[in-house]
């Protein structure tokens, strides 16, 4: 699809859109000057859309009810129902016509006869005089259908009968609404009113279905977002459906340009020239810096989602949890339109669960405690989500017993995670955090719900990897609140985990061509270095270890494993490594203070069990 | 002689077809868009523009009000009024506020001509 037809098709919806709801508005309040200019605007940026494009049958259809809008801005018609539901018809059609040329490209053949017939019926005469005459047949008192509506009305039960596919929901949304404008605008209320509630419950029923991503994708060349999805959104911005993987794409360009961006920066900074060549990229340098980041911040933006889907989840899962220990719970919801980084979103999934776990299963206590210390028999946990700034901050708050200290400082003496010395003086804070250490468990018996080998050292390691913090708040007999507190977006880098001297390193997933192992005869000595051979090209071999001036942990191996790495200026080389782990998203932090000088790093990151994870810098490690 | 213009019109895609009439016509002309009459003027003081097109049809203030104001602070720089009402009402108050009409959608030959007048005239200025 060429970008004309994008941005047609684009601006058409939204103008659909706009003109529905001023209509809409119009129809209950008549007299709002403001809104009749905005829709009779609508239709005709329509008309002016559909004439660069040259659909005259669009054109011709917005033209005529451009026409008869003005007639009621200049006073010369009244704004009765019936000139309202010509209005809904013509964008009704409008719509199965964007839904058509999204699809093929062109209008359907029978475009032109149609809108002759909807344009003549808005020219009619018959509409300057007010309402039409109260129905006088018909199921509902309905007048008698004209043959043209009972043609508009079989056209629809045409479109609704070709076997569901990806375009069906828009089809018989549309569908719906044609139908419904036709019988209302023939006094058939009550049959009108009953395609309205099937529409509502349509849209109920489409609102819970799971979104797009999950969804396999729709067949090239079907329409996906058809009329009842624009419905859907109530929000007034125009939304348009892009598929994951296309997002994905430009966030691992945009990532890559920012490398790139990155090795520029450090080229700037570091010349040293005769010819003012810094002096004059320097401004150039900053305003790249700049876009980078505007570019990587709308980018990220693109991919947020409502926190919705995920809080929907947990009120089934509560209940389930709750009904399993016997103890009555009421999971409450706050915040559930807070969006964040879909990254974010589906991470936060397993630590919340986990907290929740905890909580049902050891924060609340069971009813006949809850009845002795005077609390409602229905133990309440909030889930609540909120943006702060840049940040995204979830809670999740029980009124349960509370954590004990007393049982915490004891369990972490036992387990030699603190000296009885060292627990005697901890502020109460800090002993409530080591809860959060390695191998911390206060349960007595493990249970299959919160026992599942992954404590809260898990739920804070998965919080950190996102660049997020979690902070744990208890008062005894009042409840526990765990909060989290993540990074609205965040960009992850691909890498590859390599072991090497004893140490586990990471290196950028872009710059790895490929894994070999060959036998160590294959290794060529050439002076000091060696080098092997692949696919005819000889190429430099790195020990990483001795690189990065570790003791080798085998001397001679019998096989040589080996990551093929590209620098940015091109260069080839193989690192020899003891052996390859896997590959790991990771939220790559550049190196602070002093560590910031040293070359060979590009950053660090966190792993799930806490360690540190050394990500190497390509370029600078074959230099 | 290379000029600036400026495309007003709230229509993204009716920019863009103003935008490939123009490359044809004067490749070598700079291109500005505006999509509002604030960041009309805006253009205007920034960016200094030789020539400018105006949709009438815009929320707020429209190309006429554009045009009028136009006219006030620049005296003699060619500008059009493109509409796709061909109402004598318009026309005749673009012809007051000394701009030019010119019919929606804009054909080639249309802008062509206007183009043509304009040149003449800021060569003459």
């Amino acid at each position: 699809m060429n970008e004309f037809l994008e941005q047609f098709l684009i601006e058409s919806r939204e103008l659909v859109e706009q003109a529905n709801s001023d209509l809409l508005t119009l129809e209950h309040d008549p007299a709002n000057r403001p809104v009749l200019d905005s829709a009779f605007r609508a239709f005709h940026t329509l008309k002016g859309a559909a004439g660069i494009m040259e659909f005259t049958a669009m054109a011709r259809l917005t033209h005529a009810t451009e026409d008869l809008l003005a007639a009621v801005r200049a006073g010369d018609q009244v704004l009765t129902t019936a000139v309202v539901n010509h209005c809904l018809s013509s964008l009704d059609q409008i719509d199965l016509w964007l839904d058509w040329i999204e699809a093929e490209e062109a209008l359907p053949e029978d475009a032109d006869s149609i809108a002759e017939r909807l344009a003549n019926d808005i020219a009619s005469p018959s509409l300057s005089h007010a309402e039409p005459e109260p129905p006088a047949a018909g199921p509902t008192g309905g007048t008698a259908l004209a043959d043209d509506a009972i043609a508009l009305l079989k056209e629809q039960l045409a479109l609704i009968s070709v076997p569901p596919d990806a375009g069906s929901s828009g089809r018989l949304g549309a569908a719906g609404r044609v139908c419904r404008n036709v019988l209302r605008h023939f006094g058939y209320l009550e049959e009108a009113g009953d395609i309205e509630t099937s529409l509502a419950l349509f849209k109920t029923v489409l609102l819970t279905t799971p979104p797009h991503d999950t969804a396999p994708a729709p067949p090239a060349g079907q329409p996906e977002a058809g009329p009842a999805d624009n419905e859907l959104q109530s929000a007034p911005p125009r939304t348009l459906r892009v598929e994951v993987g296309r997002i994905e794409e430009i966030v691992k360009i945009t990532g890559e340009l920012i490398v790139a961006k990155n090795a520029l920066d450090h080229i700037v900074r570091s010349l040293d020239d005769p010819e003012n060549l810094k002096q004059k990229l320097q401004p150039l340098n900053a305003r790249f810096n700049r876009l980078t980041a505007e570019l990587l911040r709308a980018v990220l933006a693109t991919r947020v989602l409502p926190l919705q889907r995920v809080f929907q989840r947990f009120l089934r899962l509560v209940r389930e949890m709750a009904l399993r220990l016997q103890k009555p719970v009421r999971l409450v919801t706050e915040g559930e339109t807070t969006e964040a980084d879909k990254v974010i979103v589906e991470a936060l999934f397993e630590p919340i669960l986990h907290v929740l776990r905890n909580a049902i299963d050891h924060g609340i206590e069971p009813s006949a405690e809850r009845q002795a210390a005077g609390k409602p028999e229905t133990a309440v946990i909030s889930l609540r989500a909120r943006r702060d700034g840049d940040q995204v901050v979830i809670e999740v708050e029980d009124d349960g017993a509370g954590i004990d200290l007393a049982a915490i400082r004891e369990t972490a003496i036992r387990r030699r995670l603190v000296t009885p010395e060292a627990a005697a003086q901890m502020p109460e804070p800090e002993i409530l955090d080591l809860i959060f250490l390695p191998g911390f468990s206060t349960a007595r018996a493990l249970s299959d719900i919160s026992g599942r080998g992954v404590g809260m050292d898990a739920v804070r390691a998965a919080v950190e990897r996102l660049g997020g913090r979690v902070v744990l708040r208890s008062v005894k007999s009042v409840g526990t609140t765990v909060s989290f507190a993540l990074p609205f977006t965040v960009m992850m880098t691909r890498v590859l985990t390599l072991h090497a001297g004893g140490q586990v390193f990471g290196v950028p997933f872009e710059d790895v061509l490929e894994t070999v192992q060959l036998p160590a005869e294959r290794v060529i000595p050439i002076g000091g270095t060696q080098a092997i051979t692949l696919r005819g090209k000889t190429i430099p071999l790195i020990n990483l270890a001795c690189a990065l001036a570790l003791e080798a942990t085998e001397a001679a191996p019998a096989v040589i494993k080996a990551a093929v790495v590209r620098a940015g200026n091109g260069e080839v080389a193989a690192l020899q490594v003891d052996g390859f782990g896997g590959q790991l998203d990771v939220i790559l932090k550049p190196m602070e203070g002093l560590l910031s000088g040293i070359s060979g790093i590009a950053g660090s990151t966190l792993l799930g069990d806490g360690r540190v994870l050394i990500v190497l810098e390509v370029g600078d490690l074959l230099r | 002689m290379s000029y600036k213009i400026l495309i007003v019109d709230d229509s993204k895609l009716a920019r863009m077809s103003v935008a490939k009439l123009l490359t044809t016509l004067k490749p070598d002309w700079t291109r500005l868009e505006a999509a509002n009459a604030d960041d009309a003027l805006k253009a205007l003081a920034d960016s200094q523009p030789d020539v400018v097109l105006l949709d009438f049809n815009m929320p707020g203030r429209d190309g006429l009000d554009i045009a009028d104001e136009l006219r006030r602070r620049h005296p003699g720089m060619p500008v059009a009024v493109i509409s796709a009402n061909i109402q004598v009402e318009i026309v005749n108050r673009a012809s007051d506020a000394g701009a030019a009409f010119l019919p929606k959608p804009l054909t080639e030959q249309a802008l062509a001509a206007f183009l043509r007048d304009a040149e003449q005239r800021l060569a003459a200025a």
